[in-house]
């Protein structure tokens, strides 16, 4: 008898571990891509460095991100009514552009200094990517919004919830940015995580600027120019008295 | 060379392919990397500016470049001999190209925060409103932090260039340690000469002080220094 079991099953080899290489089509459709987002993230990253046309990949991840903020805007929207059912999904949808556009120079700039070899429209369908992954988890978490929406009575403690869920889908966004450069040959994720500072730092101003986002005020936006660290301070004053 | 490639070529900083640079006869990275401190430096230089208005932001954008164009520039001869004196293999035309990749870089960093840094200065408490004091302290720290921030990476870039062309790294630390001294040294005291950059609160908005050259950068803060003491002894 022959106690050899190589002899009878060849050895596996690395490729039998892997998964079959399945390119991504031209003309994806919306629930696929979300399933690529979600599950087979390397998948995408390849897409992106074959050097394939990229942009209509990018209107349906911006068009993703669009619909993942808006519904979270009505749902923000919805604890003050009014006009700003309509006012918040916009100016959360519109904030969120304006903040990654700003921020797009530095995230290809240290994307560089990090090791990664990409080009500003690879660095581009990476950021959009990685928007709309956090714009589909915020609509994962819209309807726990949706109860303290209807429980909770202080406007600041609304605040700390929404920035709560904010910062949870921003955390996943961001690890899915820094897996991408690092499938990219980036080999220096500190980069990243100072890009991430910068990000939330604009994010935080952008919620200021375009204030207000929660609560009702006479105006739907204010030129009055206010750094969001004296914002918070002299709401964390109003809750005080 | 595109210029999209040369930013994304110094920024990764692969010794080999930035030493072709300097190998290179002709004076188009010479011209590449003047292209981009200005470009770079100007946008830096109008969100620096921007905290006291459109035309500070308008002098400092136009300042900035100058700045670092004067000290490459001023810096080129003793650069060249000092690289040669600690014996690395490096003419006058590469130590002066070097200085200004590694200036390019910082500009290019400086450049791609731009549009943040002027975004959060044009929300910070501004002139003569009632937070004036901590709105001019914060843009005074963003905007140091900042330029220390590129500064490393733009002489750590330098240094790994250096230890290539160099094949020691001890040569090429010496190389660096001389090359920071010096363009320091005149650095500082360029951006004395062209100040305004931040703009104190309680100056006019002037392209140059009155008498740019009256003084020096050393002699102000031997003044600061001595006053300090001699306050403090009064006291």
């Amino acid at each position: 008898m022959n106690n050899d079991d190589s002899s009878t099953f060849p050895p596996l080899s690395e490729e039998d571990f892997t998964l079959p290489k399945v390119q991504l089509p031209d003309n994806i459709r919306m629930m696929h891509l979300v399933d690529v987002l979600l599950k087979t993230p390397q998948q995408f990253f390849e897409h992106i460095r074959s050097e394939q046309p990229l942009l209509h990949y990018n209107i349906k991840l911006i068009l993703l991100a669009f619909i993942g903020l808006a519904i979270y805007g009505v749902i923000m929207g919805s604890f003050t009514g009014g006009v700003q059912w309509v006012a918040v999904p916009i100016k959360i949808m519109v904030g969120t552009t304006i903040s990654a556009l700003l921020c797009y120079p530095s995230l290809y700039i240290l994307a560089a200094l990090s090791g990664a070899d990409l080009r500003p429209a690879q660095i581009a369908t990476l950021l959009s990517s990685a928007l709309a992954l956090t714009a589909i988890l915020l609509l994962g978490f819209a309807p726990i919004a949706f109860v303290f929406t209807f429980s909770i009575q202080t406007l600041e403690f609304m605040g700390a919830i929404h920035l709560l869920l904010g910062f949870g889908s921003l955390y996943f966004g961001v690890r899915y940015l820094a897996q991408g450069l690092e499938a990219m040959d980036s080999q220096d994720s500190s980069f990243i995580k100072f890009w991430l500072i910068v990000f939330v730092v604009t994010l935080l101003q952008m919620s200021t600027t375009l204030r207000p986002i929660l609560g009702q005020e006479d105006y739907l936006l204010t030129s009055e120019k206010k750094f969001f660290l004296v914002h918070w301070s002299e709401s964390l004053e109003k809750l005080r008295h | 060379m595109h210029w999209e490639l040369a930013i994304r070529q110094l920024c990764r900083a692969n010794a080999a392919t930035l030493a072709v640079w300097l190998d290179e006869k002709d004076s188009r990275y010479l011209r590449l990397s003047l292209m981009l401190i200005c470009v770079g430096g100007a946008m830096y230089g109008a969100a620096l500016g921007s905290w006291r208005g459109e035309l500070q932001s308008l002098y400092v954008a136009i300042k900035f470049p100058l700045l670092l164009c004067l000290t490459a520039l001023g810096n080129a001869l003793i650069n060249s001999m000092l690289a040669q004196l600690l014996g690395a293999p490096i003419s006058f035309r590469q130590s002066l190209l070097a200085v200004l990749m590694s200036f390019a870089l910082l500009a290019v960093i400086l450049g791609a925060f731009a549009p943040v840094a002027g975004f959060i200065v044009l929300h910070l408490p501004g002139l003569g409103s009632r937070g004036q004091v901590l709105g001019y302290d914060f843009y005074i720290l963003l905007n140091v932090a900042l330029i220390i921030f590129a500064g490393v990476i733009a002489n750590s870039q330098l240094y790994r260039l250096l230890a290539h062309v160099c094949k020691s790294h001890i040569q090429a630390k010496q190389i660096l340690t001389a090359w920071l001294a010096v363009n320091l040294f005149l650095g500082a005291q360029i951006s004395w000469n062209l100040r305004p950059f931040f703009g104190s609160p309680r100056l006019e908005v002037k392209f140059l002080r009155a008498n740019p050259f009256d003084g020096s950068f050393y002699e102000a803060i031997f003044y600061i220094v001595v006053n300090r003491i001699g306050n403090k002894n009064h006291e």
